[in-house]
């Protein structure tokens, strides 16, 4: 297996009117071809900011450090536009907002296609059937005269994988593709990107604070918390092995219809990101704290094969 | 308050809210500064018609000998008063209609935003030239013709704030717990009107200068020999081309507090439109 | 059929509009004053012109009855005798309209022409220095007194410069020397109708000044409508799904975003239409423009009434057939309009 995408030591600062907010802090993971990793994580932890990052859609006021790498090459704010829309795809959240709602959806893939290679319009419009009824929006002639509001969400959020899929990315960024769909449609769309995957061997970063979906569809989980990077391991590994605190309690949160007792939630809520923390970043919601946890900011590191953390709990065990 | 605060820290907005003040002073104390107050009360002074900007005459002397820098500072008393009252009177009739129709809606409602609706559909100043041109020439007129059109404006403007506040949890509690009507809208709908409001004003004493000096320019509003900026560039039409100074410095004096007074409303309502101002981070 | 079903609402609310701005024209001109009669007549009317005018205006039967009449006029397209020209003040509008629009239009093509990509530029540079020079220069243009302005663009181009003539339509020696046919009343369209290029390039010296001067204001409205339109919808996120689809950034900027930010700025364009009609009272006196504004104008220095109102019902529906016209676009342009 080869790296795909590679973070490095990197960090995400945005200047804001209220001070420095700290979005990231020092991620180092990596993506390999072919695999799905899944970013885990409450809301606002920093997991859409990452993907953000891989193809260089920040906001003017972000500044960061470290690097990212890109099929071995460090990407900077040249060749990321070689990137962007190319080798690597977004699916949004929200389809509903993420479409153009005066464009056709002829005219949005049509765009797409043509600025991914390059090719005339007519020949675009061509290849728009087959690529509808690629994600199962088989009524071709309605949809590509159809605007975004005439469609359901969860036909938008079809039609937004054929944007992706007509790009053929090496990496697919699916950023809480389900959450804005009904339950049952949740369903038919993630199987549809599983499905997908398994035929055409791109990686994809699924982003998502649904342990459930997690469960189903990952290789590898990382777990994020207040822009770091918390615990990282393959899933099956993660599952039965929680080690760090915030992991088991994001577990325990998980509703599961054999247990009898509602779950346990994690007492406390996000830190704020814009003081300088020293030591351990989940301190203050941790039921397991030690001393050094106010003092020293804990590492990944790896305890287990593959299985990274980073907790004080389990600094003796590194290798 | 708070909104002038924020705006404050806009050096656009510091710069003209100073000039604001220095005409506002200007204005307040003309009498005891101004080198020639008989000619600048429309005294004429025959022997020095039409003299170009020297040391005794800054900006020249007009066709009828009379100091103009004189005439512009208690011009600047004219255009403010007209501003402030056409604005204040707009708002005083204005305010409270918007209120009641927005907060009991129905018929009264209804009837308001039929009225507003044909009131909108004239193009600006054009109804205020009818009515001045019905009642006759003159300031008051001027000033009375510019709120009659002015008013439903304010209404509507108040009206879209009442509809979105009476909704909320607070007011319907306040109802719920028997407070009367009137203590409801004076005490919480009323000042969730006060920000917008205060960028509308703001924003309307530039077109307010600018609409009654195009009155007094179409002999409709201020009348000589009385000092007024839209005379005077009216008065010097006649001259302009061989004594330019006649209606340039009056124009220069009534584009900058009119700027002034946009400037600051344009970044007033940056400050309170929250649409202009959301997603900070993505 | 949507569409249609629009359009049929949209024209009936138009009416209803038209109706309403016609009865307050009545209300002012006929109920408001003490003597509606000696306005009717103009200051310097005899005693028995006055007691003709009151039979005219029929000021003894009841007000609603009175509107009736009125209306009945209106629809004949009867709206008096103008005291100063002794014309139907209907003749006199329809001969200065043209020379009114092809004014307005010009002013209103540099506008719109002007003021949506300064407008676009000013909210994809948010912040930076050409933004803020864009504002101030916005904000001089809806600040700028007209009638002040104009004069002050003959002093530069006319008697300093040298360049352009002071006022009127066309120089008196080159419509002399090199006639042409009136057949739309529009010069410019005239003078190519009949090959004459002389007075063309004359017709063309004599717009520019009047032009820049009632394109100030409508160039700063929209400049600044569009921005501020523009700014908010750069931060949808269809606008982050096409940066993230690498379409081209001119497109994003006049394709995907322009587009959302027009449709609300149409009723912009619309307003700043009715503002330089307006305007144009102010600058076609400055210019020695034949159009409506100086008919206007005129009127009111010599208080023919008659024509003021006349002219004051015809621009009021000139401005509400705009809007009728702008809101179709508008449901044109935005397809979620019609439901």
């Amino acid at each position: 297996m080869n790296e795909l995408v590679k973070f490095e030591n990197y960090s995400l600062t945005f200047k804001t009117l209220y001070g420095d907010v700290r979005a990231l802090r020092n991620l180092s993971f990596t993506i390999n071809s072919g695999e799905i990793v899944a970013l885990v994580g409450e809301t606002g932890c920093g997991k859409t900011v990452t993907a953000l990052s891989i193809i260089g859609l920040l906001p003017e006021n972000a500044s960061q450090t470290g690097k990212i790498f890109f099929k071995g090459v460090e990407v900077n704010h040249e060749n990321v536009k070689r990137i962007r829309g190319k080798e690597v795809a977004i699916v949004f959240q929200d389809p509903t907002s993420s479409l153009n709602p005066l464009y056709s959806i002829e005219q949005q893939l049509v765009d797409v296609f043509v600025s991914r290679w390059d090719i005339p319009k007519s020949e675009a419009k061509e290849k728009i059937d087959g690529l509808l009824r690629q994600v199962q929006l088989f009524d071709v002639d309605r949809i590509r005269r159809a605007y975004p509001h005439e469609l359901s969400g969860g036909m938008r959020q079809r039609v937004m994988i054929a944007m992706a899929l007509a790009c053929e990315p090496s990496l697919l960024i699916a950023d809480e593709p389900t959450t804005a769909l009904d339950v049952t449609v949740q369903r038919q769309i993630l199987y549809l990107i599983w499905e997908l995957q398994r035929a055409r061997k791109f990686s994809v970063l699924f982003i998502t604070h649904d342990l459930g979906i997690v469960a189903q569809l990952a290789d590898r989980v990382v777990v994020m918390y207040a822009g770091n990077i918390v615990e990282m391991a393959p899933k099956k590994e993660l599952f039965s092995n929680p080690l760090h605190p915030y992991t088991s309690g994001l577990l325990n949160c998980a509703l599961d219809p054999r247990k009898k007792k509602l779950p346990e939630p994690i007492p406390g809520s996000l830190p704020s990101l814009t003081g300088l923390l020293d030591g351990c970043i989940f301190r203050e919601r941790c039921g397991r704290v030690q001393n050094d946890c106010g003092i020293l900011t804990p590492e990944l590191a790896e305890v287990r094969p593959s299985h990274f953390v980073a907790c004080h709990l389990w600094r003796e065990q590194r290798g | 308050m708070k909104l002038v605060r924020l705006a404050l820290k806009n050096r656009l907005a510091k710069f003209s809210l100073t000039i604001v003040s220095i005409f506002a002073l200007l204005a307040l104390i003309a009498p005891w500064i101004v080198p020639y107050k008989e000619q600048a009360l429309g005294e004429p002074n025959m022997a020095e018609r039409l003299l170009s900007p020297s040391l005794r005459h800054p900006f020249g002397t007009d066709h009828m000998g009379r100091d103009i820098l004189s005439r512009m500072i208690y011009g600047a008393r004219t255009s403010l008063f007209t501003a402030v009252s056409v604005v204040f009177l707009s708002a005083l009739i204005g305010v409270p209609i918007g209120i009641a129709a927005g907060y009991f809606g129905g018929l009264v409602d209804n009837v308001l935003m039929r009225f507003t609706d044909v009131f909108l559909s004239f193009p600006p100043l054009l109804l205020a030239l009818l009515i001045a041109s019905t009642l006759g020439k003159g300031l008051f007129n001027a000033i009375l013709a510019l709120v009659i059109t002015w008013w439903p404006w304010y209404a509507r403007l108040v009206r879209s704030q009442a509809l979105s506040t009476k909704s909320l949890a607070y007011v319907e509690a306040a109802r719920a717990a028997g407070v009367s009507n009137f203590m409801i809208m004076f005490r919480h709908i009323l000042p969730s009107c006060i920000a917008p409001l205060a960028v509308q004003c703001t924003m309307d004493m530039g077109s307010a200068i600018l609409e009654a000096a195009a009155l007094s320019f179409l002999g409709l509003g201020v009348q000589p020999p009385m000092p007024d900026w839209g005379l005077m560039i009216s008065e010097g039409k006649a001259y302009f081309l061989n004594y330019w100074w006649v209606p340039t410095f009056p124009g220069l004096f009534m584009l900058v507090l009119v700027m002034s007074f946009n400037l600051l409303g344009d970044v007033f309502r940056e400050l309170v439109d929250p649409r202009l101002r959301r997603r900070m981070l993505i | 059929m949507n569409f249609l079903r629009y359009t049929v609402s949209r024209l009936f609310w138009s009416i209803f509009v038209v109706l309403g701005v016609v009865f307050v024209v009545f209300l002012v001109s006929n109920v408001v004053p003490s003597d509606p009669a000696a306005l009717w007549v103009g200051p310097k009317a005899t005693h028995s012109a006055i007691q003709a005018a009151r039979e005219k205006l029929k000021l003894d039967r009841p007000i609603l009855l009175r509107f009736g009449y009125f209306l009945k006029d209106l629809l004949r397209f009867d709206l008096g005798t103008s005291i100063r020209t002794h014309n139907p003040v209907i003749e006199d509008i329809r001969k200065a309209l043209t020379a009114t629009f092809e004014l307005l239009l010009l002013a209103e093509f540099l506008a719109v022409g002007l003021g949506i990509p300064l407008g676009v530029l000013a909210a994809v540079k948010r912040n930076k220095w050409f933004d803020n020079l864009s504002r101030v220069f916005a904000v001089a243009g809806v600040s700028l007194p007209s009638f002040w302005y104009g004069m002050i663009l003959q002093l530069l181009f006319f008697k300093w410069l040298g360049i352009l003539p002071l006022s009127d339509r066309i120089d008196t020696f080159v419509s002399l020397i090199h006639p042409f046919e009136e057949k739309t009343g529009f010069y410019l369209i005239d003078t190519l109708l009949a090959r004459n290029y002389v007075a063309f390039f004359d017709v063309v010296k004599h717009l520019i000044l009047p032009a820049i001067t009632l394109a100030a204001y409508p160039i700063g409205l929209i400049m600044r409508q569009v921005r501020s339109m523009m700014v908010e919808v750069l931060q949808e996120n269809y606008i982050r799904t096409a940066f993230a689809y690498a379409i081209p950034e001119r497109k994003i900027y006049f394709g995907y975003a322009l587009k959302n930010a027009i449709a609300p700025a149409m009723v912009t364009v619309a307003l700043s239409f009715a503002y330089t009609l307006v305007g144009a009272f102010l600058v076609e006196l400055i210019f020695n423009w034949p159009g409506l504004g100086r008919y206007a104008a005129n009127a009111i220095l010599s208080m023919d009434y008659p024509a003021i109102v006349g002219v004051t019902i015809v621009a009021s529906v000139c401005y509400v057939l705009i809007n009728f016209v702008v809101d179709l676009i508008q449901a044109k342009i935005d397809p979620r309009i019609r439901f």
